[in-house]
């Protein structure tokens, strides 16, 4: 090095310590400030979230069934594998979904997803009167269409209203045995998930 | 010359530092946000609106589609009870009790969570079928052999994990997770 380099550069090498001690804290704040944002930023980028995996099995204006017991593929992370799990993709742009599923002799349960991964509703078979759950998911805008003019058996329905209108919702219907999961397969077929426009008497079609 | 030099280190080093710690803590299974119980851990925030910043983080990572406020709430072990990694390696026995839930299954997963199976038979237990001792009690095998009473297979895969799903339960309120009791697992022979 140069007499003259070493001149320059002076104020780094020269005070060590307290130049140490800057050298750190702006590491650790930056450091701060990546940790941060990359944690922010994880959602955004992630491909394989909950929402994607759900989407490539949920079928449109129907429950079809997510493949959770084929152990060469982890698309359905943290689903019970002694459960039929089934989705459904519900976009309330143009219409309310009505949806309606009849399930007695075990445990079920249902819940609604925003494209976040938020579970903006969730029930189990407890809710469900006599085994028959009907339901209607709909936006504001047209939950106050609803309540001007309720249609006729609107008390024995569920009313979910959503902020996002794009929605995934998950069944699950408990099936420990093989004999079981075949039993849940025509429940899943028999349960509904359909656009319920509000023009017209019953949201569910029953 | 030497200022570059320093300048470039140091953003290498935070560069480093951040990802690093930011891995850290939404690594699957993340301790932030979690409720421990003994070897136990549970999220009972995930999927809620009230999640944080890091759980949101973990889930879109996991991918894991977590259970409804509505529909109850899973909880994971990755360890027994002296902290030592489960192995299928191992037999464990897990004893005790779960707590209030109408319904809860008891599975083994491989550490990417994927369902292990014998055939066509999934390593999974319901409550159903659940044999007790007349005091509630219960002992669950996992084995990857054949064993009397309650057994799992544990398969082949070298590390595993045990998700216990309680369904319409009262433990998902948050008041009431540290009064819970959760089974412990006991390691006992190893091949």
């Amino acid at each position: 090095m140069t007499a003259e380099a070493a001149v320059r550069s002076r104020p780094l090498p020269r005070i060590p310590v307290g130049g140490l001690a800057v050298f750190l804290a702006a590491v650790v704040f930056l450091a701060g400030a990546i940790h941060i944002c990359t944690i922010l930023l994880v959602p955004s980028f992630a491909r394989a979230d909950g929402w994607s995996r759900l989407a490539a099995f949920a079928g449109a204006d129907e429950f079809t069934q997510i493949p959770v017991r084929d152990p060469a593929r982890a698309n359905a992370a943290g689903l019970d594998p002694l459960f039929v799990n089934a989705a459904c993709r519900l976009r309330l742009g143009a219409a309310p979904v009505g949806i309606a599923v009849e399930a007695r002799e075990r445990f079920w349960s249902l819940a609604l997803y925003d494209r976040k991964g938020t579970i903006i509703f969730s029930l189990n078979d407890r809710t469900a009167i006599d085994g028959q759950l009907d339901m209607l998911v709909v936006s504001p805008a047209q939950n106050a269409a609803l309540r001007l003019s309720p249609p006729v058996n609107l008390e024995q329905t569920v009313v979910v209203e959503s902020r996002a209108d794009d929605l995934i919702a998950v069944l699950r219907l408990f099936a420990p045995t093989p004999s079981a999961q075949e039993k849940a397969r025509p429940i899943l077929a028999e349960s509904e998930c359909l656009p319920a426009p509000l023009e017209g008497a019953a949201p569910s079609g029953r | 010359m030497r200022a570059a030099v320093v300048v470039i280190l140091g953003a290498g080093l935070a560069l480093g530092l951040g990802l690093w710690t930011a891995w850290l803590a939404v690594r699957s299974p993340a301790p932030i946000d979690a409720i421990l119980l003994g070897s136990w851990q549970a999220w009972p925030n995930a999927g809620t609106e009230s999640v944080d910043p890091y759980s949101r983080a973990r889930l879109a990572r996991t991918g894991e589609i977590p259970l409804g406020s509505g529909e109850g709430l899973m909880l994971l072990a990755q360890t027994d009870d002296s902290g030592e990694p489960l192995t299928s390696r191992c037999d464990y026995r897990i004893e005790g009790q779960t707590p209030p839930a109408r319904l809860w299954t008891l599975s083994v997963e491989d550490i990417e969570g994927r369902v292990v199976t014998d055939g066509g038979n999934v390593s999974a237990l319901g409550s159903d079928v659940l044999l007790r001792a007349p005091d509630g009690n219960f002992e669950i095998v996992l084995s990857p052999t054949t064993k009397a009473g309650n057994w799992i297979f544990t398969g082949n895969a070298s590390r595993i994990r045990v998700v216990v799903r309680l369904y319409d339960t009262t433990a998902r309120l948050v008041t009431a997770m540290t009064t819970l009791t959760m089974p412990r697992i006991r390691r006992e022979r190893c091949a």
